[in-house]
């Protein structure tokens, strides 16, 4: 091949083009995604400050890299036919990407969440930190980064805890048989009265579950804005503890009680002197035999 | 002897000794090492022990030989319950008065001024007003509203605000709560007493939606008194958002 031939005018200038190409839309592409993603943002969602940059990323590398190929000479519709025959293949290889990207789309359109809820999915809990076209990232309260396919969100029931602007904090109470139940319903109402941050609307509420092996129990139901959850479930077991303490109400743990025979007779225990350890000989008084010496 | 000073008198900088304020709920403690001022705040209530203080303290960079403190309304809304349930007919209006615990903003005045804090007079509890999925963090105010009320100087730090109802829609408006939107209102003294401006609610039954309109000058009860806050944020405008509820509306809802 003649390497000086083939230079010429043309070539030169479509090599010209394709520097300048380069040099100029690529960095303005990078630079139109960032700015978008930042203004969006703002304005709207992250969620869609995200989205919105990806798809001018994507669709703008396309552009360029469409623009380059005729630049440099070569038919789209040969390379476009190339790629269907390779396509086929290539679609059975990324039948997972593909089924992840369209899951994308569909979570997109949906807004089941939006960057920075927190989420449940399956087992995992956290905070999202991005939603991409084949997965989201999460965030979880030890620190860690985990990446879900969004074919999995798609299919699994998927928690938002962060949703609504206020939750309910339910609390599991037992206490003693012996206790007057309507007494203690007004100490725990009390005890969420006392509570800055338990809302006064709706108000909390105290509900009778059953009868349990040891104790009778509650369940006990304060609301508060999301940003309290942790805090106020933490302080109400507290205060509720405390206030059983100063109020004499016992909270029992798991017991059993023993019968003989007839119901309700207890099974007579009489305290005894504890007996010698045959292992451990008791020890002579030294002083007393000395004396008597 | 200590002097004592009214809650809303300038008083000059504090000594190396701690000197109290109270203030409703609040008891302030503050004092000046010639070259930082401290404070602590310790809310009291007659349920709660006193808290340890906590001090905070501001290295100074100008001269303040003074300390202001103004009364000023809290930062969210308030929710306040009618004292009996009110049922206003379509076309008939009427006239209710709430007490609203204030806010206390800390100053050192000088040749310029610093703002150091600003704190509630009361530890007052969240309120939610609205519906499970949308609406308004709120306080909630335990004192009941009146259609008639009494100055009381001796809580120098409790405001009496007026609100005129008028129902515009066709059906009858009946009301348990109200949601006050206490950052838009004004604040006057007289005798006293601390006042708002009149809140001005006219209800169109559009999904209790109303409209609000604060008019910022004094009312028939406010004539000689003195501007001592302007509102949190501009109330030029009117506003329209959700003022009444019923009682429990949120609560009988609830599922387990």
């Amino acid at each position: 091949m003649n390497f000086k031939a083939s230079i010429n005018p043309e070539t030169i200038g479509a090599f010209s083009r394709v520097l300048a190409l380069l040099a100029l839309a690529l960095p303005a592409v990078f630079w139109f995604s960032r700015w978008a993603n930042r203004r969006l943002s703002e304005k709207w969602s992250s969620h869609q400050g995200m989205l919105a940059s990806k798809v001018i990323l994507y669709g703008g590398v396309i552009m360029i890299v469409v623009t380059l190929i005729r630049e440099l000479g070569f038919s789209i519709g040969h390379i476009l036919g190339a790629a269907g025959v390779a396509g086929v293949a290539i679609g059975f290889a990324a039948q997972t990407s593909l089924s992840n990207f369209i899951s994308g789309l569909f979570l997109m359109a949906e807004k089941p969440f939006v960057v920075g809820d927190v989420i449940t999915v399956g087992a995992t809990s956290g905070a999202v930190l991005s939603i991409d076209t084949l997965s989201i990232k999460l965030r979880t309260f030890d620190n860690k980064m985990v990446r879900i396919p969004n074919e999995t969100i798609i299919k699994t029931e998927t928690t938002t805890a962060t949703r609504f602007p206020i939750r309910r904090v339910d609390l599991d109470i037992g206490i003693a048989y012996k206790e007057n139940i309507a007494r203690v319903r007004d100490l725990l109402l009390d005890v969420a009265h006392q509570n800055p941050h338990v809302l006064e609307d709706p108000e909390p509420l105290v509900h009778m579950v059953g009868y349990g092996t040891s104790s009778v129990d509650l369940k006990f139901v304060v609301w508060c804005v999301r940003e309290d959850w942790i805090k106020v479930k933490n302080e109400m077991y507290e205060q509720v503890k405390d206030r059983f303490d100063l109020e004499g109400v016992e909270i029992p743990f798991p017991h059993l009680s023993l019968y003989k025979g007839e119901a309700m007779d207890p099974i007579p225990i009489q305290l005894v002197e504890p007996a010698p350890n045959p292992r451990k000989p008791r020890a002579k008084p030294r002083a007393r035999s000395k004396g008597k010496t | 002897m200590t002097k004592v000073f009214s809650p809303w008198e300038r008083r000059p900088l504090p000594g190396e000794e701690p000197r109290p304020t109270v203030i409703g709920d609040l008891t302030l403690l503050e004092r000046f090492d010639g070259r930082d001022y401290w404070l602590a705040r310790v809310h009291t209530t007659s349920k709660t022990e006193p808290a340890e203080p906590k001090w905070l303290r501001w290295p100074l960079n100008e001269d303040y030989d003074t300390v202001s403190l103004a009364p000023l309304f809290p930062d969210r809304p308030v929710v306040v319950e009618t004292e009996v349930p009110i049922c206003l007919t379509p076309g008939s209006q009427t006239r209710i008065f709430a007490r609203c615990p204030l806010w206390v903003r800390l100053d050192l005045v000088g040749r310029s001024q610093l703002t150091i804090d600003e704190m509630p007079c009361a530890v007052l509890s969240n309120t939610w007003f609205g519906v499970f999925t949308d609406g308004t963090l709120a306080y909630w105010v335990s004192s009941r509203a009146q259609t008639r009320i009494e100055p009381d100087p001796a809580r120098p730090w409790m405001a009496i605000c007026p609100v005129h109802i008028r129902n515009q829609s066709e059906v009858e408006l009946k009301i348990e709560r109200i949601c006050l939107r206490v950052e838009r209102l004004s604040l006057f003294a007289q005798d006293r007493q601390l006042w708002s401006d009149e809140t001005r609610v006219a209800y169109r039954g559009l999904d209790k939606i109303s409209s609000i309109e604060n008019s910022g000058q004094r009312t028939q009860e406010t004539s000689d008194s003195l501007l001592v806050a302007p509102p949190r944020v501009s109330a030029k405008e009117n506003i329209a958002a959700r003022t009444f509820s019923s009682l429990k509306t949120l609560s009988q809802s609830i599922a387990l």
